[in-house]
């Protein structure tokens, strides 16, 4: 998974490198194998890390004092090259995507930002036909070298897209609307998918195209990659995350002493689960040192250790006692099943029941959503009977597409409308 | 015997102007004095048999001038800028011809923001904000440095509504690079206020708060206040209220006298809090304020409502919010005014919700040049099959040729049963303006649902917050620790 963060300054006493790093830093949690930033003075200059720990790939004290006053800044985490330089038009572009950029994308993309830069309306419809016919979320943010930034989010809206401002000096887009807070912005609308925005110097034009038949609302985002405090096409996730676990609680009425969340996307399904049955909730967990989201690190012994370091358990909330482990998803069980051999064999749980938020999930994105491959995808190759032995649980109980679906409706999404491919390996509509 | 009114201005608030008093079934003949040449207002001359001039209508001179060459018996004041100029007080003085508008004085009240401020703490009128004004740049830029909170740095003087920069600085890792940002602009503004001799105070620092604007326009005779109906501007430039600060780039009205997120009770007080104004005028100056006034407020969580600047004539684009569907006679209402009887006018409007929209060219606000002299195609007849009714502004017409000046080209008002249905209205038309071999730029997103949810959600929120504070004693306590506690009374 990816992320973006971008801002542009009408008044060019701004230096905005500052500004991009808090944004980046508060869409981390979207990836962890890179980032970098685009800055726009008298010409582009990037600056790349293979870190994907924003707070190690910058020198801070230096970029209060970096020239540019607009930026584009990226996050990455599995492989792939999501970001690229073109040269349109005499100018020089770069352009971050959410998907990669591989050899007739790049073309298509190169043809469509062209197009956008002459005619908003008829770029935007052409890469709408470029996203349908490779059945691709082609959604981009760029800069160039003539002081343009140009927003594209495909028909789709499987990849989110916030507008904001900050003043009257500041247009930002991000990823998510955290991002905005976190710099002291304003979040004003997400980009309606099928659309595109041109900013330059003097104006901010929005594609009167919009185009969002067979419009999507990716379940894996809302269940675990965005962050609480965001609000993603008018739905706010911890709201969403919230009703999940109630609808949850109405049908899996698993037995134990203490409800225990595995940090940190699981907690908040926790909490609710045991509120909603009445049951007790407890913190099980201590975090050593920095935060990391496991699950998107690829190398397995970086993995352990990051899953070890994050969850030192408290005793007394294990010792013999039954207790219902909580989580959002399910993808190796790597995680899971190193938690659940630490609580049972050296903390000493009786019982282990887990309860998973999202349905199993059984196949890759094709959408370049961080899920491992199939081979790694524990639900896809290990039948559910013999899921509770592999894992060492006494029960495990997933979420299923109804409750998703339910809780989705909730918000007004209709059913048709989720993007469940990676749990019922059927393709969205284009 | 009919009666001459001669209007000063020439963009679309004064087009709105000129209109509503060629309606009036007194006999008038309406002249006007602009710089550039407004079709618009010279129609409505036209229409009544009277002329437009061209000059300098800033110019105290050339307006009394004007006034003695054609006999006028009433000057009606559009913009701010002659008020400031003393053109009230030469032509009242010297010919004893009656304006609407207020006299230099009282129009400090929009001419110096510091003014407006000292007065409201002296008078105690609730709505007050903490303020500080400089007139050295060297103790300004210490005081951004040492304070580092959220502030909104205005220029003291008026200057066309331009210079303010509102600085959020919450976050405590990104000071630096606001604090830079505030030094470079108190640095700007003091050169362009260098251009002013008018007024000794040069910037003005005032806490920055948030939360959902509206202006409230009213006719004064300086003892009664006759409030008009809400409306709210859009400032910023681009959809999503994101840019550069503009005039105004839309305003909303709807069918009652407040909007859809602004109770009865907090349009009450903000008529209160104007009114209270218009008496401390008089108290303070000894001139009473007559003509219009306009409070630019905000719903905050400090106060409710609370005046954040104040206007000493119609709001551009608010006025044509109100004057497009004004039925009432507007020039019983100046007479009301002169007479000071306003209490027996009663306003009447026709009942439905108002959009403006603004068309400008690309190039504003920040780089005027690049915005003037394009030639506009405007398909007036298309316009007026929807309904929807065109206010020219900075444009200027010769043989034919509609040329822009810089700023806001024209104004659209579109009319419907409500606010959003007003704003589709305007939004199906507004591509009937364009300019040749050049952009012209529009927001779609004002009045449109969307946006109006988000205010009624946002207005919700503060509500709640400002409800629960008692503001017959507003007290802001500060805790430093190692220095104390330090009350701020409100």
């Amino acid at each position: 998974m990816v992320g973006t963060f971008s801002v542009y300054a009408f008044d060019e006493v701004w230096r905005v490198a500052k500004i991009l790093y808090y944004g980046l830093l508060s869409l981390n949690h979207r990836g962890q194998s890179g980032c970098g930033m685009t800055l726009l003075s008298d010409t582009l200059t990037t600056m790349t890390s293979p870190s994907g720990d924003v707070e190690h790939a910058f020198d801070l004290d230096k970029l209060v004092d970096t020239p540019g006053w607009a930026g584009l800044g990226w996050i990455l985490s599995a492989g792939g090259d999501f970001v690229r330089r073109l040269v349109i038009d005499s100018r020089e572009v770069y352009v971050f995507s959410y998907i990669p950029i591989t050899g007739p994308i790049e073309g298509k993309l190169r043809d469509g930002i062209r197009e956008m830069l002459r005619d908003l309306d008829r770029g935007v419809e052409l890469l709408n036909n470029v996203s349908r016919e490779l059945k691709q979320p082609l959604t981009f943010v760029a800069i160039t070298s003539n002081g343009e930034m140009l927003v594209y989010r495909d028909p789709s809206g499987l990849k989110p897209l916030h507008v904001g401002g900050y003043g009257f000096d500041l247009a930002i887009v991000s990823s998510e609307s955290c991002a905005i807070e976190c710099v002291g912005g304003d979040p004003r609308s997400d980009v309606p998918p099928g659309s595109g925005l041109l900013i330059d110097k003097y104006v901010l034009e929005r594609s009167h195209v919009r185009d969002d038949k067979n419009r999507k609302y990716c379940a894996l985002e809302y269940i675990y990659y965005s962050r609480l405090d965001s609000v993603v096409d008018d739905v706010p996730i911890f709201e969403f995350r919230r009703e999940l676990s109630r609808i949850l609680a109405q049908r899996v009425k698993l037995e134990g002493d203490v409800v225990i969340g595995i940090p940190e996307t699981g907690i908040v399904y926790a909490i609710e689960y045991a509120k909603a049955r009445g049951l007790e909730y407890c913190i099980g967990f201590v975090q050593t040192g920095r935060r990391v989201r496991s699950a998107l690190v690829q190398d397995l012994l970086e993995r352990l250790i990051g899953v070890q370091l994050k969850m030192s358990p408290i005793r007394s909330v294990f010792k013999t006692r039954d207790v219902i482990l909580v989580d959002d998803s399910l993808l190796k069980g790597i995680t899971l099943k190193n938690v659940v051999q630490y609580v049972r064999n050296r903390v000493g749980a009786r019982r282990v029941r887990v309860l998973v938020a999202a349905p199993p999930i059984r196949y890759e994105c094709p959408f370049a959503m961080d899920i491992p491959s199939r081979e790694e995808l524990l639900c896809a190759n290990v039948s559910m009977d013999l899921l509770p032995k592999v894992l060492d649980v006494d029960e495990v109980v997933f979420g299923s597409l109804e409750d998703l679906y339910e809780a989705f409706s909730r918000f007004g999404v209709e059913k048709d409308k989720v993007c469940t491919y990676c749990m019922t390996g059927i393709l969205p509509e284009w | 015997m009919s009666m001459k009114i001669l209007l000063l201005g020439e963009c679309s608030r004064e087009h709105a102007i000129a209109e509503a008093i060629a309606r009036s079934t007194h006999k008038v003949t309406l002249y006007a004095l602009m710089q550039h040449m407004n079709p618009g207002i010279r129609k409505c001359c036209k229409d009544t048999g009277g002329e437009v001039v061209l000059g300098n209508f800033l110019d105290p001179e050339k307006v009394v001038q004007v006034v003695k060459d054609k006999g006028i018996d009433l000057v009606v004041i559009g913009p701010e800028e002659p008020l400031f100029r003393g053109v009230v007080d030469a032509v009242e003085e010297k010919l004893g011809v009656p304006c609407i508008g207020p006299r230099r004085g009282p129009a400090q009240i929009e001419q110096s923001k510091a003014f407006m401020r000292y007065i409201m703490w002296k008078y105690k009128i609730p709505g007050r904000l903490r303020f500080r004004t400089f007139r050295d740049v060297a103790e300004a830029l210490e005081y951004i440095k040492e304070t580092g909170e959220s502030v909104a740095i205005k220029p003291a003087r008026q200057v066309g509504g331009k210079g303010v920069k509102i600085v959020a600085d919450v976050q405590a890792y990104l000071r630096d690079v606001r604090t830079r940002v505030k030094e470079v602009h108190v640095t700007r503004l003091y050169e362009e206020m260098a251009k002013y001799t008018d007024i000794e105070d040069k910037i003005l620092i005032e806490e920055k708060v948030e939360g959902v604007e509206y202006t409230l326009q009213c006719f004064t005779d300086g003892e009664h206040v006759l409030p008009l109906p809400l409306v709210q501007d859009y400032k910023h430039a681009f959809e999503f209220s994101i840019g550069p600060e503009t005039g105004g780039m839309g305003s909303i009205m709807d069918k009652t006298y407040t909007l859809p997120f602004i109770t009865p009770e907090e349009y009450e007080k903000s008529v209160e809090i104007v009114r209270q104004l218009v008496h401390a005028v008089k108290k303070e100056l000894g001139i009473e304020y007559k003509g219009i006034i306009a409070g630019q407020m905000m719903l905050t969580t400090l106060w409710g409502p609370t005046i954040i600047e104040c206007y000493a004539r119609f709001g551009d684009p608010e006025g044509v919010n109100v004057l497009s569907v004004l039925e009432t006679d507007i020039v019983d209402i100046f007479e009301a005014i002169l007479s000071k009887s306003l209490p027996k006018i009663k306003l009447s409007f026709r009942p439905c919700a108002v959009v403006v929209k603004a068309v400008a060219p690309v190039g504003y606000p920040l780089n005027k040049k690049l915005a003037q002299g394009h030639v506009l195609d405007i398909d007036v007849k298309k316009i007026e099959e929807k309904g929807c009714r065109i206010y020219y502004g900075s444009v200027h017409e010769e043989d034919g040729v509609i040329r822009t000046v810089g700023s806001r080209a024209v104004e659209i008002a579109g009319f419907g049963d409500s606010i959003p249905e007003a704003a589709e209205k305007v939004n199906s038309v507004l591509r009937y303006v364009t300019a040749r071999d050049w952009r012209v730029f529009y927001r779609l997103d004002i009045g449109q649902e969307e946006t109006l949810k988000k205010m009624i959600e946002q207005a919700n929120i503060i509500r709640s917050v400002y409800k629960s504070r008692n503001v017959e004693e507003l007290k802001i306590y500060e805790w430093i620790p190692g220095k104390g506690l330090r009350v701020i009374e409100y």
